[in-house]
C-alpha cells in the first residue's frame, strides 16, 4: 500500500514515516502544501495522510484542490486544533476521516487501514482467496490455518493481488505500489518476490499474462 | 430586567413631553397676560374717545330750549353697538351724563340720574370711586355757551369688556393644547422608533455577531452608533487574535506531543537496535524542543503577571549583550553563523532588570542566530539611545512583520526550529522597561530589531 504523508513537523513527519515504513506501508513524505498538491498526480496511493496546518498552502486548501481536480483517495485529515469546526470543515471540504493529535501511530494505521478497505468496497478486514488468508492488522497469512511465512516486500505484493481479485495489474503500477520515490529497485526484482509467493502459494496462485501484467489466479487451481 | 435603552427611550420621550407641559401653559399664560393688557388699552381708548365726543355733543346743545330737569336718555353711538352686539343693553345702561348751564344748574341730565359729585373746576378724565363703585368720568367745559358737561361710565362694563374680548382670543388656544400635545408626543414617538428598533437588534445580536450596524438611524444618534460600531470592529480584532492564539497554541502544544508519542511508537516497534537508537535519539531531540517551550511559556506567564520591573537597577545592556553574544557564539558558529563580539563601545545604562533584560537580548540574539542561514553573520550597532540586533539572513516577509509579535505565531514555511514566543517574550520585556521595540527589514537585506531607550 502507498501512502502519502504530508506533515510539516519534522520530528512527527519523521516518526509517522518511519513508523508506517515498519508496518508495511510504503510512504512518501511531502514538507508543505505546494509539493504535497502537486505529488498526488505522480504516484497511484492508496491513502493519504494529511496535516491541516500546513506551510506555503494549507492542507484544507490542498485537499479541495484534489477533489476538484478529481482524486477520490482516501484523506484523512490530522489537525492540532480541537474545535469541532475545523474538522466539520476538513470533513465537508473532502476529508474521509480525521485524527485529533497527539494521536497512536496504531489508530492512525487502523484508521487507514479502513479507509482503504472501504475505498476498494470491502468491509471485512480480513482478505480472503480460496483457503489463503491474509490479515493485514495482524500481519499474516494462513494456508488451511497454517501460518505461511512471508518477507515484507511479498506480503505488500500478495496484499495488493488479493485486494485486487479479478484484476489485472500491469508491472509499472505493482512497482510504483511497492517502491516509494526514494527507494531503488533491480529490474527483476519484481519477478523474484512473484516467484518466491509462487513457490509458497502454489505455482497458479499467481498468473502471468505476458505484455499486460499479472492476476491473481483460479480458486480451484490454488488447491492443487 | 428592563434594558437599558427602554429607559434612556421612555425617558427622554417623557422628558420632552414634561418640559412642553409645563412650557406650554406658560406661554399660554404671557400670551393671555398680554392680550388682557392690549384689549384693556384697546376698549378704554374707543370708549374715551366715545366720551369726549358725546360730551361736546351734549355741549352744543342749547340750553335755553330746554325745560329745565328734563332727562334724555342717550343712544350710545352705533359704531360701538355694532362692535359689541350681545353686550348692547349693560353698556347702554352704563353711560351717564350731566348738563349744567353757566350758573351751575342742572340742565340735562341721564334718565339714571347719579348722584355724582360735579366738578366745576375739572377738565378732561379721571377716575372716581362713588359708593364703592369706580367710574371714569369726563369733564367738559364750552367757553361759547359756558355749559358744563360731564359723561360718565362705569369702570365694571369696561372690565367686562376686556374680559370677554381676551377670552375670546384665548378660547382657540385652549383647544389647540391638547391637539398640540398628541402631536408632539406622537411625533417623539415616531422619532425614537428607529432606537427602540436598534435596541431590538442590539439585544438579539448573537456575541460572535460583530458586524456593523447599518440601521437607519436619527442624526443626533449617528455618532452613538458609529462609536459602536468602532467599538465592534475593536472587539473582533481583540477576538481573532485571541482565537488565533489558542489555535495556534493548540498546534505548537499537540504538535510536539504527538511527535513524541509517535517517535516512541516506532521504538518500540523497531526490530534492530539501530532503529531503535535513531528513534531514541529523535525522542531526546523532541523532548528538548518541548523543554523550551514550557520553559518560554512559563517565562511568558511570569512576564504577564508583572506590572513593573522587579528589582530595578542600573544596568549596562552593551555589557549585558556582550556576555549573551560570547555564551550564544559557539552553537551559532557550529550552524556557520557568526557572531561577531562587540568591540570598545560606550555603555548604554538603563533603569531595569539584569536578569529580565538578559533574556530579552537573549531571544533577540538567539532568534537572529536561528533565522540566519549558515555563512551569514549577527552583530550588535549602538548609539547614545538604541540598541540593534542585526543579521543578513533573509529577513521577515513583510506582511508578517506585525503579526511576528504575536504569540506562537511564526511565518509559515520555516525550516528553523522555534516556538514563536521569543519575541513576545522580548516585547513584554520591553514594555515593562518603557523600551520601543521596532522590528524592520533592511533595505540591503537581513533583519532589524531595534530597542529604543525612553529619552528623558
Amino acid at each position: 500500500m502507498r501512502v502519502l504523508l504530508v506533515e510539516d513537523d519534522a520530528l512527527l513527519g519523521d516518526g509517522l514515516e518511519v513508523g508506517l515504513r515498519q508496518i508495511g506501508f510504503n510512504v512518501d513524505w511531502m514538507k508543505d502544501g505546494v509539493s504535497a498538491r502537486a505529488a498526488l498526480s505522480a504516484a497511484p496511493y492508496d491513502a493519504v495522510v494529511l496535516d491541516l496546518g500546513l506551510p506555503r498552502l494549507s492542507g484544507l486548501d490542498v485537499l479541495t484542490d484534489w477533489r476538484q481536480t478529481g482524486y477520490s483517495v482516501p484523506v484523512l485529515i490530522l489537525t492540532a486544533r480541537d474545535g469541532i469546526e475545523d474538522r466539520i470543515r476538513g470533513l465537508n471540504a473532502g476529508a474521509d476521516d480525521y485524527l485529533v493529535k497527539p494521536f497512536a501511530l496504531g489508530e492512525l494505521v487502523a484508521r487507514l487501514r479502513a479507509l482503504i478497505r472501504r475505498s476498494h468496497g470491502r468491509a471485512n478486514p480480513v482478505l480472503e482467496h480460496g483457503d489463503v488468508v491474509l490479515d493485514p492488522q495482524a500481519h499474516t497469512v494462513t494456508r488451511n490455518g497454517d501460518e505461511i511465512d512471508l518477507t515484507a516486500r511479498e506480503f505488500q505484493l500478495l496484499e495488493l493481488f488479493m485486494e485486487n481479485r479479478g484484476r489485472v495489474l500491469p508491472r509499472a503500477l505493482l512497482e510504483e505500489k511497492l517502491y516509494g520515490w526514494t527507494q531503488e529497485l533491480d529490474s527483476n526484482a519484481l519477478e523474484v518476490h512473484i516467484h518466491h509467493l509462487r513457490k509458497k502459494l502454489g505455482s497458479g496462485f499467481i498468473r502471468t499474462l505476458r505484455g499486460v501484467g499479472y492476476q491473481l489466479g483460479e480458486v480451484d487451481a490454488t488447491s492443487h | 430586567m428592563r434594558h437599558p435603552t427602554d429607559v434612556v427611550g421612555a425617558s427622554l420621550q417623557r422628558r420632552l413631553l414634561v418640559a412642553l407641559l409645563i412650557a406650554l401653559p406658560l406661554v399660554w399664560i404671557a400670551s393671555a397676560a398680554f392680550n388682557l393688557y392690549a384689549a384693556h388699552d384697546r376698549v378704554n381708548e374707543l370708549f374715551d374717545t366715545e366720551q369726549a365726543f358725546f360730551a361736546q355733543m351734549l355741549a352744543s346743545v342749547n340750553l335755553e330750549a330746554q325745560n329745565s330737569g328734563l332727562s334724555i336718555r342717550p343712544t350710545s353711538p352705533r359704531r360701538l353697538r355694532e362692535l359689541f352686539e350681545d353686550s348692547e343693553n349693560d353698556i347702554d345702561d352704563d353711560i351717564i351724563f350731566q348738563l349744567r348751564d353757566a350758573s351751575g344748574r342742572l340742565v340735562l341730565s341721564d334718565v339714571n340720574y347719579t348722584d355724582l359729585p360735579f366738578r366745576f373746576d375739572a377738565i378732561g378724565f379721571m377716575d372716581e370711586r362713588v359708593d364703592g363703585k369706580m367710574w371714569r368720568l369726563f369733564y367738559f367745559h364750552d367757553e361759547d355757551n359756558g355749559a358744563y358737561v360731564m359723561v360718565g361710565q362705569r369702570m365694571s362694563s369696561r372690565t367686562k369688556l376686556v374680559w370677554r374680548l381676551a377670552l375670546g382670543q384665548m378660547l382657540p388656544w385652549i383647544v389647540a393644547l391638547p391637539v398640540l400635545f398628541l402631536a408632539l408626543w406622537w411625533g417623539v414617538r415616531q422619532g425614537l422608533k428607529p432606537l427602540s428598533q436598534l435596541k431590538q437588534d442590539l439585544a438579539h445580536r448573537s456575541p460572535d455577531n460583530l458586524t456593523p450596524i447599518t440601521q437607519k438611524v436619527p442624526e443626533e444618534v449617528q455618532p452613538l452608533v458609529d462609536e459602536l460600531n468602532h467599538l465592534f470592529a475593536r472587539l473582533h480584532q481583540v477576538l481573532s487574535k485571541e482565537r488565533r492564539f489558542t489555535a495556534d497554541a493548540a498546534h505548537e502544544l499537540r504538535t510536539p506531543l504527538a511527535a513524541l508519542r509517535v517517535q516512541t511508537e516506532v521504538a518500540k516497534l523497531s526490530e534492530d537496535e539501530v532503529s531503535r537508537q535513531r528513534a531514541l535519539n529523535k525522542i531526546l531531540s523532541g523532548i528538548d524542543r518541548a523543554t523550551r517551550l514550557v520553559e518560554q511559556l512559563l517565562t511568558l506567564a511570569r512576564l504577564d503577571h508583572l506590572d513593573q520591573v522587579p528589582d530595578r537597577q542600573r544596568v549596562d545592556v552593551m555589557t549585558l549583550a556582550a556576555s549573551v553574544m560570547l555564551e550564544l557564539g559557539e552553537g551559532a558558529a557550529r550552524r556557520g553563523v557568526v557572531v561577531e563580539p562587540i568591540g570598545e563601545v560606550p555603555a548604554l545604562w538603563i533603569e531595569g532588570s539584569p536578569a529580565f533584560l538578559s533574556i530579552l537580548l537573549r531571544n533577540l540574539i538567539d532568534n537572529a542566530i536561528r533565522y540566519t542561514p549558515s555563512g551569514g553573520r549577527v552583530w550588535i550597532e549602538s548609539n547614545e539611545s538604541t540598541l540593534t540586533v542585526c543579521d543578513n539572513g533573509p529577513g521577515v516577509e513583510a506582511a508578517w512583520l506585525e503579526r511576528v509579535r504575536e504569540r506562537f505565531s511564526r511565518p509559515e514555511g520555516q525550516q528553523a526550529e522555534g516556538s514563536g514566543l521569543g519575541l513576545s517574550i522580548v516585547e513584554r520585556v520591553a514594555l515593562l522597561h518603557g523600551l520601543a521595540l521596532h522590528l524592520a527589514n533592511h533595505p540591503q537585506g537581513g533583519f532589524r530589531a531595534t530597542l529604543r531607550r525612553p529619552s528623558n
